[in-house]
Order: structure tokens, then C-alpha cells, then sequence
């Protein structure tokens, strides 16, 4: 199964993703799994501070939030849930770009 | 049995599952907790009782693994290889079953005896997730005792199963990950490990690369090291090659897999978890539109019930305070004419420095109060969270916010708690940061000498100066704070901001009381230790080495010719006679004094008339005199003799304390530095009143008191005297550069203090103290030469400062940084 890979700080609120892998290393990669963001761990932004960042995530089925900077959840490989969600303009215009 | 080093019992756990309130209850002791991760820093001993035996049990900061990447980490590790302790206590969140038992898997791999802990099973339950207590002891091999730590419920039941397994040993658990096509390798390495060396966790960890581990081996195993090295190296390089994927990765994949087994075999319900009640309340106090009003809201309520509603108690604590000053300064040995016994003049001094900060005593109970509720419910967390964005851009944290309240960022706080709960901040860079821009909040003991200035200065701009200090401190703190990190905090590490957002909880009475006592407690027991002590060298430094034979000499001359008068002028009163006994005379004028000094704290008639009262009875011989008005002809003039011999004592020994304090090391200290401080307008006095604030900023008003000529039981205010005494043309500016020096002054010593306790340098010590002093100095500087130069008053200076500062924040704030690119770009994969 193929599909579209966004970094997670560029996935609108509310759209249920999948992550597919972490690009980060190091200390950070290690405090983004402790969190429980690995690959194939269901993720999705629930909301955004009030001046866009951080963001605050629920991970996995179960009731898990966690508070990640934009900079930390642009190192999350993503595959939306729902196709359907792709129609959203932006996104398809900023998985285009080089 | 329990030799204090003796292997202990551990509590491990993730962050904010509730250690720390299960050690306290089977210690009996207070650990700090509140409702945010990483509140215990560090490990914390205290004693259990199991049966008959008393065993230390070892409080640990909550770790989500125990790689060695956070500092959190690193303690736990090192005290779980190198003391291992003979049971481990390991807390699980029965809400977050799936994560906590990533921690369990571990500990369990290295092999060591484990008891567990299913706290917040109230949580789950209300959740509709309770877990099966007795199918996850099957599944992990362990004993697993239910708890609420918080109701202290399940307690017994630990104690007996703690017990229980340290009788019986503990037995291999019979269900650890399978880490599949890794299995072979990890074989193949534990059988070329040593027997002592061999548990799997720290097989997994060397297959991962673990650079700790590897060094140990070297110490350990010398020149039979480096083959077992290479080939765990080589075994690792194999499996990425054939599985496509790291070690790393694969371990922890396989052990979530196997946690996520548990979870299911453990939880019942087959219900979907509704949506919890936390994320309902977060969906209005976090809602982009909503969250900045309710901030504001909580913000002004701090400030209201504290500091405005806490003033007002101080008019019921303050009477108490200075009458214990009276009723012991009625005990001391009596005031001589001219020179005081030194135990009075010293005592009275110690007394008048804690009164200060004694006095703000019912303020800092009601804003730890609110604080502690703000911890214990989760909303600090949510400070974090919508302040962050703000607080980085400035090299800070959210996490930041916490200190900045407790140091008072709306005019009253203290920095040394202040100081204390940067404990909280993961990020070691930011962290030092908050730690070095705390103490530029307007700490209580700053707001005395505001409220001094500004009422003889700017009286028609009490609000508007108030306004323009609150938040200046906070701009210029900002502004520093991103200064440090951009120079010489650039190399210190950071880490990344993931925090784990807490479920609300309603705050328990009994919790947040205690932390308020113990908050104040802290506040209390410095004015004990450290403002005592250094208001004891300052005694010194401001009477040595006192005044020359001359100027005795001269002073008494004059003492003996008022004292002359005196007499000349009552020599036909017919009350004369009793005034001859020069006892009698000096009796006299002290209960005179003292009498000014009951009646001041008075306002209605009838506690008047009781202190005329108590005074009549007691001293029937002399009440006549020292009551103002009422009595004969006689004893009216009596009385007006009396305050004119009073008046000239009182000029008297007040030009001798001057004359003391000129000559004194302080003072001569204050004199020397007059050349360097005449750019921001200070006199001598006011750097010795600069210099004694160091020891507590409460007494640089009490020292300019003095140094502007306090008179006991004078009924001059000091603002009067000040103001008198400073009326040249540019007053105001030398107020107003005082004011914005004082903003900008290094930590008191307790704080310099309590950042060498939580940075563990001296050297950060040592330049929280120079750095603000001279960045204090060259602003103040700045803003009276240009005032002076361009001849404007203080507002407009002040506005002047105010609106540059601003500015610079605006600029540093909005100016758009690249946000580093994401290392890859979104791409199609499978
Ligand atoms: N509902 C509920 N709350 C609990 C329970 N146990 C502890 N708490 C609360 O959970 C919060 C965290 O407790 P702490 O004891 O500070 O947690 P900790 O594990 O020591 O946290 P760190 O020191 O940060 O690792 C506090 O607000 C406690 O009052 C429980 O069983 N049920
Ligand atoms: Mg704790």
C-alpha cells in the first residue's frame, strides 16, 4: 500500500494519521518513541497554542496527550488515515514542492 | 539491618504516575509533587516500615526509559547498575498501561526483583479501562497490588507484597519480549558476556550501541573488550542489513508490540475510551481564541488574592510585629542619654531586619497556596503550553513560566522559590537561562523601595510608574535571557519539547496547604539563617570603627550644655526637684519615646485610653510628663522643657550616627565608589543603602532610613526626610535611575545562594551577581546622563526607556528566524 507522506507539523488539526517513520536522532528521537510516537502508532494534532506553536497531539487509541513544537513534529513522517482528507489544497500543494 | 548504605527499595516509574505521593505515604516524609512531569529531580531517601524491619526506600525521578539521553535518565540508570537495589518498586499509570510497561519490560530485563504498582486506578476506572490486576501479575510474572495514591488506598496491601517478595527472592519472569529474528544474536552475546554481565537488557543496550556500557566493558573486561566489542558491532551492522531496519528501532518496536499484547489481555471493556473529561475542559481553556483571556484571568486572580488581598492582611500582622519590637525594646537595657548599651542598639537592629521580611509572611502564604492549586490541578502544564511559543523565541521555556510567577512577575514574588522550581524545566540551556532572569522579577523586597520613590518623586504617576516598573523587569528579563543564550549559553545542550500534557485534577485541601507552609517555611528559615547573619556584618561594617575622641569629646560638650539649659530654665518649678536625679531625667524622656511609639500603632480613642492607662499604673512617678497635654501649669511647662532637652538629644545623637556612618567601612566603601556611581547619580548614601541590600533588598530602605536620619519614635516619615534632604534639580532623575537599578540588581545572597545550590557552580554564581550589576549600572548611567543631558524629567526618561525597550523586544520577538528545514522533504513512499 503506497500513500502520501507529510511531516506532521504540516497536517491540519483533527485528521487522524499514521506514522510511518522518525527522522530525528539522537536525543530526540528516543524522547519522541518514550512518548509513544513509533512507527505505526495512530497520531493526530488536536490543537495549537494560541500563537500556532506548539502543537498538542493524541497518540495512540487510548486518551495520551503530549505538547511538541513544531520544530520536533516536523521530524514525523506521516500517512493520513483517510485518503479523502487529501483533498485539503495546501497539502497537496506542499507535498508537490521540491 | 538498616545500615544506611544497605541496598535499598526503589521506586521507579514515568513522570507524574505518583511516586512521589506513595513514598510520602510510606515514608511519612514530604517530597514535592504536583500534577506535571519531572517534579523529583533527584533521589530522595527515606524510611519504611515493613513488619518489624525499618528499610530505606529511595524516591527516583520518573524516567519513560532508561537509555542515557536526559539527566532524569542518567540518575535512574546509574543508581539501578550501581547500587541495585533489593527490590524495586516500579509505579505504573494504570491509565497509560501500554507506556508505563515500556519502563516494567526494561527493569524486568535487567533481571532485577520488581514489585508493581498500579497507581491512578481510580482514573481508569472512571475511564471505563480498568485493568485486570491479576492477569497482568501473570503475564509479567510479578506481583501487581492496585493503588490510589492519592486516597492512599491499596497501601497495606503494597506493604504486605513488598514483604512477601523480599522473603521469598524473586522469580524470572516467564513472559519477556520476543525480539524475533534479534534473538539469535542476543544468544550468541550472552554467552561471551561474563555470568555477572550478562542480562539481557544490557545485552540489548551494547546491540543498540550504548556508549556508557561500552566504556564499562573496556574498565571491566581490559584487552578481552575490544573482540566481544566488534562483534556485537558486527551482529548489529548483519541484522540492519538483512532486516532493513536499526537495532534500536526493532527493539523498541517489538517491546511496544508486546506491551500493546498486555494492554489488550488486560483491559476488559470492549468499548471505544470516550473522550476524556480533561480533553473536554481543554477543548474551551485551550481553544486559540478562549486560552489568552483565561490566562489573563488566572494571572490578575494570582495577583488580586495575593499581593493586593495579602496587603491587607499585613495591616493585621504588621501592629503584631512592631509591637513585639516594642515590648522588647521596653526590656533591653535603657537607651543612655547619649550612647545606647550595645546589646540594645544590636538587638533592636536584628529585630527591625527579619520584622521586614517577616512581614510578608501572609502574602506568600496565599500565593503558594494558588500556586500549589494551580501544580495540582494540571493548568500549570497549559501555562507551558501557550506561553512557550513566546518564552522560546527568548532562548527560554514554558516551563519557564512557573519560576516567573514565584519570582514575582507582577510586583511580588521571591526569587529564591523562584529559583528552586527551575528545577522543573527539562532543557539545560533554557533552565540556566530562567535561573540567571529570575531574580529581575520585582521581588517583594524590591516593591519597598519602589513605593518610597514613587511616593516622593512621581506622586501624580503612582500608576503609571507601577505599570512601567511591573513591566520593564519582564521585558529586560526577556531581553537577557535571549542575550545569554545567543553568547555564553550557546553550547550548553538543549532538549527537544515534548511534554506529556497532564489530566486535570481537582487539588486536595490537605496537599496544597502543606505546600504552602513548606513554601513559606523556606522563606522563613532563610530570614533565619542568611539575612540574620549578613544583618549582623552589615551591623558591623556601619559602626566600625565609630567615632574618634574629638568628636565624642564634642558631642558630649554639647549634651552638657542642652543639659544645662534644661535645668536653668526648670530651676523654679516646683517639680524640679525629681528631675535633678539624672536617672529620673533619662527615665523620663525613654518612656517618652516609648509612650510615641505604643501610641503610633493606635488609631481609636479606646485603645488610647488603655494604653494611658496601663502606663499610669505603672509608672504613676512620671505619667504626668510624658503624656502630652493635660496636668497643671506646672507641669505643662515641665513638659515643654522636656521636649526641647528631647529635641536636642535627638539632633544630637543623630548627627553622631551620621558622623558614625561616614567614618564607617561601609560608608567609606560607598565614598570610594562615588566616582564610578556619579554617572547614575548616586551619592554615597545611596551606595551604602545599595551595598546593605545585598544582604536583603528589604533593608536598603531601612539603611536609607537610617542614613537619611531616622530618630527613634520620630514622627517624620521617611519620605519626608528623604525628600527634604534630596532637593536639588535632578532628583527625580537620580530616583528614577535608582528605581531602574534596583530592577536590574543582582540577586539578593539568599538567591545568589539558591543558584549556586541549583546550577551546582559557583562560577554561575558569581556572575549572576556581576552580570546585573554592571548592566544595572550602565543603564541607570544611560538614563540620567541623557536626562541630565537633554534636560528631561523622569517620566519622560522613563517613557523614553520604557517605549526603547519595546521596541528591541518587538524587533527580537517578530523578526522572522528560518525555522531549520525538516531533514526530508514529504515524498511518496510504500
Ligand atoms: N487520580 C489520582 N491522582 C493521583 C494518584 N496518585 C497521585 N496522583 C496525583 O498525580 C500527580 C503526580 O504525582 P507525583 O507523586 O508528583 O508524581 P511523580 O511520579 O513523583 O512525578 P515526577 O516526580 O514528575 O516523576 C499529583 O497531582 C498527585 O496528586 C492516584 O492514584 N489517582
Ligand atoms: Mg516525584
Amino acid at each position: 500500500m503506497s500513500c502520501a507522506e507529510y511531516t506532521l507539523d504540516r497536517v491540519p488539526q483533527g485528521h487522524p494519521c499514521r506514522i510511518v517513520r522518525l527522522t530525528a536522532q539522537g536525543a530526540v528521537r528516543q524522547r519522541l518513541l518514550d512518548m509513544g510516537l513509533l512507527p505505526s502508532a495512530q497520531v493526530e494534532m488536536v490543537r495549537m497554542a494560541p500563537l500556532g506553536d506548539p502543537l498538542e497531539l493524541r497518540v495512540g487509541e487510548r486518551d495520551s496527550f503530549i505538547a511538541i513544537r513544531r520544530q520536533e513534529a516536523s521530524y514525523i513522517h506521516v500517512c493520513l488515515c483517510s485518503e479523502a482528507a487529501l483533498v485539503t489544497e495546501n497539502l497537496a500543494m506542499s507535498s508537490a514542492s521540491p | 539491618m538498616s545500615a544506611p548504605d544497605a541496598p535499598a527499595i526503589a521506586l521507579i516509574g514515568q513522570p507524574n504516575c505518583g511516586k512521589s505521593t506513595l513514598f510520602n505515604e510510606l515514608t511519612g516524609l514530604s517530597q514535592h509533587i504536583a500534577n506535571y512531569p519531572g517534579v523529583t529531580v533527584e533521589k530522595k531517601t527515606g524510611y519504611l516500615k515493613l513488619a518489624t524491619q525499618r528499610l530505606p526506600l529511595v524516591d527516583l525521578p520518573g524516567t519513560y526509559s532508561l537509555t542515557a539521553f536526559s539527566p532524569e535518565e542518567r540518575v535512574v540508570r546509574q543508581y539501578l547498575l550501581n547500587s541495585p537495589p533489593r527490590l524495586s518498586v516500579n509505579v505504573l499509570d494504570a491509565s497509560q498501561l501500554r507506556r508505563s510497561l515500556s519502563l516494567t519490560l526494561q527493569v524486568l530485563e535487567m533481571g532485577l526483583p520488581l514489585v508493581c504498582v498500579l497507581n491512578m486506578s481510580d482514573v481508569a476506572r472512571r475511564h471505563q479501562q480498568a485493568v485486570d490486576a491479576r492477569r497482568l501479575a501473570e503475564l509479567l510474572g510479578v506481583s501487581v497490588v492496585e493503588t490510589v495514591g492519592r486516597r492512599g488506598e491499596g497501601l497495606e496491601q503494597l506493604k504486605q507484597c513488598m514483604a512477601h517478595t523480599l522473603q521469598q527472592g524473586h522469580t524470572e519472569a516467564p513472559y519477556l519480549p520476543d525480539y524475533g529474528p534479534l534473538e539469535a544474536a542476543i544468544r550468541t552475546i550472552q554467552q561471551a558476556l561474563p555470568a555477572q554481565m550478562a542480562s539481557r537488557w544490557r545485552v540489548l543496550r551494547l546491540l543498540e550501541g550504548d556508549q556508557e556500557l561500552q566504556t564499562q566493558l573496556h574498565s571491566q573486561l581490559k584487552e578481552a573488550a575490544a573482540p566481544l566489542l566488534a562483534e556485537i558491532k558486527q551482529q548489529a551492522t548483519a541484522f540492519t542489513a538483512q532486516q532493513g531496519i536499526s537495532v534500536g528501532d526493532h527493539i523498541i518496536i517489538q517491546r511496544d508490540r508486546h506491551a500493546r499484547e498486555i494492554e489488550a489481555a488486560c483491559i476488559a471493556s470492549a468499548r471505544p475510551p470516550k473522550v476524556s473529561f480533561s480533553e473536554r475542559v481543554d477543548r474551551v481553556l485551550l481553544h486559540r481564541a478562549i486560552a489568552p483571556v483565561v490566562l489573563l484571568a488566572t494571572v490578575y486572580l494570582i495577583y488580586y488574592a495575593s499581593i493586593v488581598q495579602g496587603y491587607e492582611l499585613t495591616h493585621y500582622t504588621w501592629p503584631l510585629l512592631s509591637g513585639i519590637r516594642n515590648q522588647l525594646a521596653e526590656w533591653l537595657p535603657a537607651a543612655g542619654f547619649l550612647y545606647d548599651p550595645l546589646s540594645r542598639s544590636f538587638s533592636l537592629w536584628l529585630v527591625d531586619s527579619v520584622n521586614t521580611l517577616l512581614n510578608y509572611v501572609p502574602i506568600f502564604l496565599i500565593l503558594f497556596a494558588l500556586i500549589a492549586i494551580l501544580e495540582d490541578s494540571g493548568y500549570m502544564a497549559r501555562i507551558a503550553f501557550i506561553l512557550d511559543r513566546i518564552l522560546h523565541r527568548f532562548g527560554l521555556h514554558g516551563q519557564s513560566t512557573l519560576p516567573f510567577i514565584l519570582g514575582g512577575v507582577f510586583a511580588g514574588g521571591c526569587a529564591v522559590p523562584g529559583v528552586m522550581a527551575t528545577r522543573a524545566i527539562p532543557d539545560p540551556r533554557a533552565r540556566l537561562a530562567t535561573i540567571l532572569t529570575v531574580p529581575y522579577m520585582n521581588c517583594l523586597a524590591k516593591v519597598p523601595l519602589y513605593t518610597l520613590l514613587i511616593s516622593i518623586f512621581f506622586v501624580e504617576h503612582k500608576a503609571l510608574m507601577m505599570f512601567f516598573i511591573a513591566t520593564i523587569t519582564v521585558m529586560v528579563a526577556l531581553l537577557v535571557a535571549r542575550l545569554l543564550t545567543f553568547s555564553i549559553l550557546r553550547p550548553l545542550e538543549t532538549v527537544p519539547f515534548v511534554m506529556e500534557m497532564p489530566r486535570y485534577h481537582l487539588p486536595t485541601v490537605q496537599g496544597v496547604v502543606r505546600r504552602s507552609l513548606e513554601r513559606t517555611w523556606l522563606y522563613v528559615k532563610k530570614v533565619g539563617t542568611v539575612v540574620l547573619a549578613v544583618a549582623v556584618v552589615i551591623f558591623v561594617l556601619l559602626n566600625l570603627p565609630g567615632l574618634s575622641a574629638d568628636e565624642r569629646a564634642a558631642f558630649e560638650q554639647r549634651a552638657n550644655s542642652a543639659l544645662q539649659t534644661f535645668y536653668a530654665e526648670i530651676a523654679d518649678n516646683p517639680h524640679a526637684a525629681r528631675f535633678q536625679d539624672a536617672d529620673y531625667l533619662l527615665t523620663a524622656l525613654n518612656l517618652a519615646a516609648q509612650y510615641r511609639a505604643r501610641r503610633m500603632n493606635l488609631q481609636n480613642a479606646e485603645a488610647i485610653a488603655a494604653l494611658d492607662q496601663r502606663f499610669q499604673s505603672r509608672y504613676p512617678e512620671y505619667f504626668a510628663f510624658i503624656r502630652p497635654g493635660g496636668g497643671d501649669r506646672d507641669v505643662r511647662a515641665m513638659q515643654r522643657s522636656l521636649r526641647t532637652l528631647d529635641q536636642e538629644r535627638r539632633m544630637v545623637r543623630l548627627e553622631m550616627q551620621e558622623t558614625r556612618i561616614v567614618n564607617s567601612l561601609l560608608g567609606r566603601v560607598g565614598r570610594a565608589l562615588e566616582p564610578v556611581t556619579q554617572a547614575a547619580g548616586f551619592d554615597w548614601k545611596i551606595n551604602v543603602a545599595l551595598l546593605s541590600s545585598f544582604a536583603a533588598r528589604e533593608s536598603s530602605v531601612a539603611t536609607l532610613g537610617v542614613l537619611f536620619q531616622a530618630e527613634e519614635g520620630s514622627s517624620q516619615t521617611l519620605e519626608q526626610r528623604m525628600g527634604g534632604a534630596m532637593q536639588h534639580a535632578d532628583a527625580a532623575l537620580v530616583a528614577l535611575s535608582l528605581i531602574i537599578f534596583f530592577a536590574l540588581y543582582p540577586p539578593c545572597l539568599a538567591t545568589a545562594i539558591m543558584v549556586r545550590i541549583q546550577t551546582a557552580s559557583t562560577g554561575w554564581m558569581v556572575f549572576s551577581v556581576i552580570f546585573p550589576t554592571v548592566l544595572g549600572l550602565l543603564v541607570a548611567s544611560a538614563i540620567y546622563t541623557t536626562g541630565v543631558h537633554f534636560a528631561l524629567d523622569a517620566v519622560q526618561m522613563m517613557m523614553a526607556f520604557w517605549l526603547l525597550t519595546l521596541a528591541l523586544l518587538l524587533i527580537i520577538g517578530l523578526w522572522p528566524t528560518p525555522r531549520p528545514r525538516p531533514p526530508v522533504e514529504p515524498t511518496h513512499a510504500h
